[in-house]
């Protein structure tokens, strides 16, 4: 069954999520080319020392995109599911609400999942291109609390999408920036090394919480 | 099947709000305080100190604070206020410019006569910031190590930085980003005939070109031994400086420094600190009674006569002058009015609980997310918003409320009141 | 045997504005039931509690003897559901759609469901979002169909649908429910089309008062009397008469005559009304067709 709400949220999301893909694409080619021109303005061991020591982040142009990606995945996802609440089709499946719910979130997942990892990587590449691995370490630490923004940002899109009531969709939507909010700190380069972890629990947290707008879009009431 | 996303939504909401709220309030009602400013003045012979006021300038300080900012105190340590100049007076040391333009110059003090030259050449700061401690902050383990004799005036970064494995000190050139397999053979194999024991336990340095002269590295190998590297004319110099590894060294703030007196401040794992001695690497403590490197910077300020060591956390800031054999001659604590309560942050305290920090703090470089518990006044607002909650589903719905949501408001106050109003039932 | 849709004391309110407080019926297997109704009287909240997407206040609503807003999946397979407005996965084509519900349903009746969309002479990879609403309509029946419900809840399926599409609908509806011991309840604008479709039709008033009758009882037993010029002479108002003659459904007022609806016999309406003055004398029976019964009943605003 959740084969079968893969195939329709991939028939639903395939062409602008391909776009969202060359977007990505582009946007990493664009920082290949201004890494590479770091280089080309500067000594190599001064670039060096201003990235790996005085903190300059030669991937900040990354640093909103994820955000965007996870917005857009949302809304390319729920966007038809709410439009004449068409998500009624599929909350009547013979399946529970739950798993309707959990299994779209899934799917939208692991599509801004692959974007995630696909830009982690390929900033691992360009940066490995030119630093070492300490730089690759330090540009993935710094990168990473940004993908989870985009991850905050899609599951904080579902929440406020999937959400009936207009007042509560509101509150939804600061609920989603507020947490986005919390991986895009501006510390150090690394800086959010230690707490990781920690933060990938408001991500569990919403993810669960979003049953509760599916369950209110169900029966219009949570008594 | 709705408890789970009912509890989880709940959570969440409050953890949003527990972050943002107090986030806000402060943003709204708090300016930021800097530290006071504590000084030993060679001339009382006693502490004084310039602070920003929180809260009314007292009367007998109105008539002092007005030169440049108001709110701004100049007090002495026996709690007499002085004017700007009188505080600038008392600090020779420190306002030798303006001595000098005031015609104060040469001073005598002690018995002892002082020109501009004198002061010049026996001033220093060393400084150790809770934050700037390498394992306090998101460091790139990645070094370069510079030309100590580069036959210039300038010093120039090199072409390559180095990492210390479990094995080597491992040479990477930043031109072509591979291996430089020669130099980590050299430097490797010169550790190692020293007696460095992979690998290290830390590296530490002032990696800048902006300074004096180059002094390398004080490398901590895996035995708490510290060896002094330093790259002369392209080849390792290593010195085993028989610092004991009982000690077990945390850190050395490196400070090239012309006087070359100190290579800089030596922390140790139980969080004393000692001066680094150009003769023969020898440790002389600085006698800093409580303090503690992971919640307190600390300064340490040189003249002719006295070095004062001036360590604060938040709110209290201590000092203790030394002579010129670093032995204690006073000693001095103050609570700064910074931790003054305010009526906003009373105010804060009340309607607070307690707070999410999430970001970086004052006494480290990382982001992390910290839980700050409110105090005896954040129960009243506890209490208030658990009357509020059952009033509102009393006299709101008509029934009392349930147990556990009484009982979560009433322990996360005004986040648990919004939280579960959010998620009242029946929309 | 068993009521397919049990409603007891069903109770729904929109804030403080009650949509009904005590509404009671029950739906047999097998049959076909219409839900009538002027707008604004609840039929949509009703069928939307009967789909399970509304909770009701109080009271139940059970739908194969469960509560229809706590339905296992396993009951929910049992149940057709045609959403206002043929409501389908617009961004699919025939082929996907069909590839999309099929695994969910133990019997899906794939065969069924081209049968009734190749009558559109589409290609499969034709998106169901560039379909008229009558072809729309086809796919959705034919999704319907495949999943062999055994209750079918239709709402409004006549909407967007030109007099063609409506009749081919109920027409392989017809043929669908022939084959099986499946019961429909249904929402319809068009009372016509109802006619020779329903079994059963529930009147639903405004506060929840209900009326479940056959059609062809409904059409016998429910008569309009006009009373040319109206009362003049008698002076009693509209609302009078209705007070004191409860036989009286409704009263439409025109300008040259007035309208009066009834269960009630002549003699019967003829003896309550004479009390009042009203010439009863000069009743005459009107025709009516469904229709006009049906605005009759529930009056025209």
């Amino acid at each position: 069954m959740i084969a079968a709400i893969f195939r329709k949220e991939y028939y639903k999301i395939r062409w602008p999520w391909l776009i969202l893909l060359l977007f990505n694409l582009g946007l990493m080619g664009y920082i290949a080319i201004a890494t590479r021109r770091l280089f080309i303005l500067d000594h190599p061991e001064v670039v060096w020392y201003r990235v790996l020591h005085l903190g300059q982040i030669h991937c900040e142009a990354m640093m909103y995109a994820p955000l965007l990606s996870g917005i857009l995945i949302a809304c390319f996802q729920f966007l038809p599911e709410m439009w004449g609440e068409r998500f009624r089709l599929s909350l009547h499946l013979p399946v529970s609400p739950g798993y309707v719910a959990l299994s779209h979130l899934f799917v939208g997942l692991t599509a801004y999942t692959i974007l995630a990892c696909l830009d982690l990587a390929l900033l691992s590449a360009v940066t490995a291109r030119f630093f070492s691995r300490e730089g690759v370490m330090v540009t993935l630490v710094t990168a990473l609390p940004w993908t989870l923004a985009g991850a905050a940002a899609y599951l904080g899109g579902a929440l406020t999408l999937l959400e009936p009531n207009y007042r509560l969709r509101a509150v939804n939507l600061m609920l989603a920036a507020g947490v986005a909010g919390l991986y895009l700190n501006n510390g150090m380069p690394g800086s959010y090394g230690p707490s990781i972890a920690l933060l990938f629990l408001p991500l569990a947290l919403m993810m669960l919480a979003i049953l509760l707008p599916v369950l209110r879009f169900r029966y219009r009431r949570v008594g | 099947m709705k408890r789970l996303p009912l509890f989880c939504y709940t959570l969440l909401a409050i953890l949003v709000t527990a972050v943002y709220l107090p986030m806000i309030y402060d943003k709204v009602f708090f300016k930021k305080i800097e530290k006071t400013h504590l000084f030993y003045s060679p001339v009382s012979q006693d502490f004084i100190f310039k602070e920003k006021l929180v809260g009314p300038v007292p009367e007998e300080a109105q008539g002092f604070a007005v030169d440049h900012h108001t709110g701004i105190a100049y007090k002495k340590a026996d709690g007499t206020y002085v004017p700007r100049i009188d505080f600038e007076k008392h600090l020779p040391f420190i306002f030798y410019k303006n001595m000098e333009i005031w015609g104060l110059l040469p001073l005598e003090l002690n018995g002892r006569a002082f020109d501009k030259a004198a002061i010049k050449a026996d001033r220093k700061v060393m400084e150790l910031k809770s934050r700037n401690i390498p394992d306090k902050a998101p460091v790139v383990k990645f070094w370069p190590l510079l030309e100590s004799n580069p036959g210039q005036a300038r010093l120039v970064f090199p072409e390559d930085r180095f990492r210390i494995t479990d094995t080597a000190m491992v040479f990477i050139n930043a031109d072509t980003n591979t291996q430089d397999k020669a130099l980590t053979e050299i430097y490797t194999r010169a550790l190692k005939d020293k007696g460095f024991r992979f690998p290290a336990r830390s590296v530490n340095g002032k990696f800048t070109v902006l300074k004096p002269f180059d002094e390398g590295v004080f490398l901590v190998d895996a035995d708490y031994r510290v060896f002094h590297l330093k790259r002369v004319n392209g080849m390792p110099q290593v010195v085993d400086t028989h610092i004991p590894a009982a000690l077990k060294t945390r850190h050395i703030k490196v400070s090239e420094n012309k006087q070359k007196e100190f290579y800089g401040l030596l922390l140790t794992q139980d969080g004393k600190v000692n001066l680094l001695s150009y003769d023969n690497y020898g440790l002389i403590p600085v006698p800093i009674q409580g303090y503690d490197p992971d919640r307190m910077d600390l300064k340490l300020i040189f003249n002719s006569l006295y070095t004062t060591a001036v360590y604060s956390d938040n709110t209290i800031i201590r000092a203790v002058a030394m002579d010129n054999t670093f032995t204690p001659v006073r000693s001095y604590v103050h609570t700064m009015s910074r931790a003054t309560p305010t009526t906003a942050s009373k105010i804060h305290d009340f309607l607070f609980p307690f707070a999410l920090k999430v970001g970086v703090r004052e006494t480290d470089e990382f982001t992390r997310v910290s839980f700050v518990p409110g105090n005896w006044i954040s129960l009243g607002g506890m209490a208030l918003c658990a009357v509020v909650f059952f009033g509102i589903s009393v006299l709101g719905r008509g029934r009392r409320p349930d147990a556990g949501r009484l009982a979560l408001v009433a322990l996360t106050g005004i986040y648990g009141l919004i939280a579960v109003s959010l998620v009242e039932p029946d929309h | 045997m068993e009521p397919v849709i049990n409603v007891e004391h069903l109770c729904h309110s929109y804030g403080k504005r009650y949509i009904y407080k005590d509404l009671n019926f029950s739906i047999p297997p097998g049959k076909i039931y219409g839900l009538l109704g002027k707008n604004g009287v609840g039929k949509t909240t009703l069928i939307k509690i009967l789909m399970g997407f509304l909770w009701p206040v109080s009271g139940r609503c059970r739908v194969f003897g469960e509560d229809s807003h706590a339905l296992t999946p396993q009951t929910r397979a049992r149940i057709g559901l045609l959403f206002e407005g043929h409501v389908a996965y617009e961004f699919m084509s025939i082929r996907e759609i069909e590839r999309f519900y099929a695994p969910f349903y133990p019997d899906w009746d794939r065969d069924t469901y081209y049968r009734m969309v190749d009558k559109l002479g589409l290609k499969p990879n034709h998106l169901v979002k560039n379909m008229s609403c009558g072809q729309r309509s086809q796919v959705v029946l034919g999704l319907l169909m495949a999943q062999q419900p055994e209750l079918l809840l239709l709402d409004d399926y006549s909407i967007g649908l030109d007099a063609g599409y409506r009749r081919l609908f109920l027409d392989e509806m017809q043929e669908f429910l022939d084959k099986g011991n499946r019961t429909v309840f249904l929402t319809s604008h068009v009372i016509q089309d109802m006619e020779n479709f329903v079994d059963e039709v529930i009147f639903l008033e405004r506060g929840g008062k209900l009326l479940t009758t056959s059609l062809e009882e409904f059409k016998q037993e429910f008569t309009c009397y006009r009373l040319p010029g109206g009362v003049n002479g008698s002076g009693s108002s509209r609302s009078e008469i209705l007070r004191a003659c409860p036989a009286i459904k409704n009263i439409e007022v025109h300008a040259s005559h007035w309208d009066l609806f009834t269960f009630a016999s002549r003699e019967d309406l003829a003896g309550s009304l004479a009390p009042l003055d009203v010439p009863s004398n000069r009743l005459e029976e009107i025709p009516m067709n469904l229709e006009d019964a049906f605005i009759g009943y529930t009056g025209r605003y």
